[in-house]
C-alpha cells in the first residue's frame, strides 16, 4: 500500500468524493423515485420547477425539483416543539444520517490502483502489482463487514431517539415500531451473510470481491442468502412495504412527525443513502463487486469455443471500467428497491414481525446449516 | 511491529485524549442525568468512545464487537424499554445522608488509588503485543482451541437465561388466560392446559431418571 503523503492525499480525495457523491446521489434518487412513481401510476410527475434564462424554459425532466426542495427546506421556519427534549431532538437526525454515510468507508468501489508505476498509464501491459498501490476503498479494517453491522446497528438509535424526544404520541409509536423492526431484521441480515463468510472464508469486503473474481459471484453460490439479505435490507431502510414506522395512513409520519424541513430532510436523505449503501453491500457481497465479467487486470480474456483472444487494455481503462461497473450495479439494485416501493402493498406491523422472526430468521439459520454441510462434503 | 507502549505518535495521543475525555463525559452523564433517555445516550457515547480507544490500541475486533453488541443492541434495547415504560419518568431524589456520601467518596478514592498504582506498573504485567494482535483469526482460534470450554459454557448459560426469560413471560400469559377463559373455545384451552401439564410431568420424570 502507498504510504506517506500519497496515502493522506488519496484518502482525503476518496473521503470527499464518497461523501459528496452519496449526498448528491441521494438528491438524484429522490428525483428517480418521483419520476418512477409517476411512470408507474401513469401521472405526469414532477414538472413545475423550471429555470427561466432569457426566453429559455429549462425543466430538465423534473430534476430541478430536488434543488427546489433543498432551497425550500433550508428557508422554512425551523420550529422545535415546546415539550421536546431539545438536546435529543436535535441529536436524532444526526445519528440517523451519519452511520449510513460512514459505513460506505469499508466498501471497495474499484480495483487497486498501482500508483507507484503510473508512468505506464497508457501502456497495455499489466502494471507491476508488487509495489505501492492505492486501494479504491477508504478503510480496509480486519473486521471488514462487521464494521458495517456495527455502524448500521447504531443507526437504529436515531429513529428511537426521534420518537422518544419529540413529545408526540405518533412519534413515540413510530419510534417503537422503528426500533423493534430494525433490531429484528438486523438479526436476519447478520445471519444471512454468515453463509457467505463460510464460502469466501473471509469477512473483509475486498477479499470477498477477490474471491468472486477468482471463482463465481455470490448470488450463484449463496442464492438464498442474497434474497434474505435483500429483504432484510429493504426492511432496514423502513421503506414501503416495510414502512410501519412511518405509516402515513396511521401515525402521520411516525418517528419524524415533529421534525421541520431540513431535519426531516436529514431523515429522508439518511433513508436514501441507506438505499444506496445497502445496494453497494449487496453488490459487493453477492454480485462480484466492481468486477466486469471476463475483465482481468490487463484487459478482456474471453475464451470461446477453445479460442482465447485477449483484448489488452491499459490499467487506467480497466480501473475506470470497473468503477463504472460498480456504480451501474449499485444503480440497478437501487432502482429495483425503488420499484419494489411502488409495486408491493404495505405490510401490517404484525406481518412484518412474523415475516422477520418466523420465516426469514429460520431460513437464514437453515442456510448456514446447509452451507456448512455442503462445504464439509466439498472439502472432504 | 509495535509492542505495548504508551501512545507515542501525536495522532495516537490526540485520539486517546479526545476519546478518553468523551468516555468520562459519557459515563458521568449516564450517572448524573435525571432523564433516563439521556442516561442511555450518555451510555451510548461512553461505549462509542471505549470502542474508539480499543481501536487505538490495535484491538480492532474487540472495538467493533463493542459497538455491535453494546451500542447496537444493549443501548437500543434500553431506549426501547424506556420508551415502553414512558420516558418522562425521572429517578427519585437521592435521600441518603452525608455519612453515605463521604463513605462513597473515600471508597472511590481508594479504588482510584489502586487502579492508578496498577496502571503505572502495567508494562511489567502485560505481554508484548504481536503482529496479529486483536485480529479475528487470532481471537477465533483462541476461542475455539484454548478457551473452547468456557466459551461453550457461556453459550449454554446465555441459552438458559433466554429460555428462563421466555418461561417467565409465558407463565404470566398462561395464568392470565386461565383467569379469563375465552368463552368461544373452552375445550381447546383445556386441551392446551392438559398437554402442557403432561409435558412438564414427562420432563420431570426424565430428570429424575
Amino acid at each position: 500500500m502507498e504510504t506517506g503523503a500519497t496515502f493522506w492525499i488519496a484518502s482525503a480525495v476518496k473521503v470527499i468524493a464518497i461523501v459528496l457523491g452519496l449526498v448528491n446521489l441521494g438528491a438524484l434518487l429522490l428525483w428517480v423515485e418521483r419520476r418512477q412513481s409517476a411512470m408507474i401510476q401513469d401521472r405526469m410527475g414532477p414538472n413545475r420547477a423550471n429555470l427561466q434564462i432569457g426566453g429559455l424554459n429549462i425543466r430538465a425532466a423534473g430534476l430541478l425539483h430536488s434543488a427546489a426542495d433543498g432551497i425550500k427546506m433550508l428557508w422554512k421556519e425551523d420550529f422545535t416543539p415546546p415539550g421536546a427534549d431539545k438536546f435529543l431532538y436535535h441529536l436524532a437526525p444526526v445519528i440517523s444520517l451519519v452511520p449510513p454515510l460512514c459505513l460506505f468507508a469499508v466498501i471497495p468501489f474499484g480495483p487497486s490502483v498501482y500508483w507507484a508505476n503510473r508512468a505506464q498509464v497508457f501502456g497495455s501491459e499489466a502494471w507491476n502489482t508488487t509495489t505501492g498501490f492505492i486501494p479504491l476503498q477508504i478503510a480496509m479494517p480486519d473486521s471488514g463487514i462487521l464494521v458495517v453491522f456495527a455502524l448500521a446497528s447504531s443507526g437504529v438509535l436515531g429513529a428511537a431517539l426521534a420518537g422518544s424526544s419529540s413529545d408526540n404520541k405518533f412519534s413515540l409509536m413510530g419510534g417503537l415500531r422503528a426500533a423493534s423492526q430494525m433490531v429484528s431484521y438486523e438479526v436476519t441480515m447478520g445471519f444471512s451473510v454468515v453463509g457467505a463468510f463460510m464460502v469466501y472464508q473471509t469477512v473483509r469486503l475486498e477479499q470477498m470481491v477477490q474471491w468472486q473474481v477468482d471463482h463465481a459471484w455470490g448470488i450463484f453460490t449463496q442464492p438464498l442468502a442474497f434474497l434474505l439479505f435483500f429483504t432484510a435490507a429493504v426492511a432496514e431502510t423502513k421503506r414501503v412495504p416495510f414502512d410501519a414506522p412511518e405509516g402515513e395512513s396511521e401515525i402521520v409520519a411516525g418517528y419524524f412527525t415533529e421534525y421541520q424541513p431540513m431535519k426531516m430532510g436529514m431523515f429522508a436523505l439518511g433513508e436514501l443513502v441507506e438505499v444506496m449503501t445497502s445496494s453497494a453491500l449487496l453488490t459487493t457481497i453477492f454480485l462480484g463487486g466492481w468486477q466486469f465479467p471476463f475483465l482481468k487486470l490487463d484487459g478482456f480474456h474471453l475464451e470461446m469455443f477453445g479460442v482465447a483472444k485477449p483484448i489488452l487494455m491499459s490499467h487506467l481503462t480497466v480501473v475506470v471500467i470497473s468503477a463504472i461497473t460498480f456504480a451501474l450495479k449499485v444503480a440497478i439494485l437501487a432502482l429495483l428497491q425503488m420499484q419494489i416501493r411502488w409495486t408491493l402493498p404495505r405490510f401490517r406491523y404484525d406481518q412484518i414481525m412474523k415475516l422477520g422472526w418466523r420465516i426469514l430468521l429460520p431460513l437464514s439459520l437453515g442456510n448456514i446449516l446447509v452451507t456448512g454441510i455442503v462445504l464439509l462434503f466439498i472439502n472432504g | 511491529m509495535p509492542t505495548l507502549r504508551p501512545p507515542s505518535t501525536t495522532l495516537e495521543l490526540v485520539v486517546f485524549a479526545f476519546f478518553s475525555a468523551l468516555a468520562v463525559i459519557g459515563a458521568l452523564s449516564t450517572v448524573l442525568a435525571r432523564n433516563p433517555v439521556r442516561s442511555a445516550v450518555g451510555l451510548f457515547v461512553h461505549i462509542v468512545a471505549l470502542a474508539a480507544l480499543y481501536l487505538n490500541l490495535g484491538a480492532h475486533f474487540l472495538g467493533v464487537i463493542q459497538l455491535l453488541v453494546y451500542a447496537g443492541a444493549v443501548v437500543v434495547l434500553f431506549v426501547f424499554v424506556i420508551m415502553l415504560l414512558g420516558s418522562d419518568a425521572t429517578s427519585p431524589r437521592d435521600s441518603r445522608g452525608l455519612a453515605w456520601r463521604a463513605g462513597a467518596g473515600v471508597a472511590m478514592v481508594a479504588v482510584a488509588w489502586f487502579l492508578v498504582d496498577n496502571l503505572l506498573h502495567i508494562k511489567r504485567i502485560l505481554p508484548e503485543r504481536s503482529d496479529a494482535f486483536g485480529t479475528m483469526n487470532v481471537i477465533g482460534s483462541f476461542l475455539f482451541k484454548q478457551a473452547v470450554l468456557p466459551f461453550e459454557l457461556i453459550g449454554i448459560t446465555l441459552v438458559i437465561a433466554v429460555v428462563g426469560a421466555f418461561a417467565i413471560a409465558r407463565g404470566k400469559h398462561e395464568r392470565r388466560a386461565l383467569a379469563d377463559p375465552d368463552p368461544s373455545s373452552p375445550d381447546e384451552k383445556l386441551a392446551d392446559r392438559d398437554s402442557t401439564t403432561t409435558k412438564s410431568k414427562g420432563s420431570d420424570a426424565q430428570g429424575h431418571a
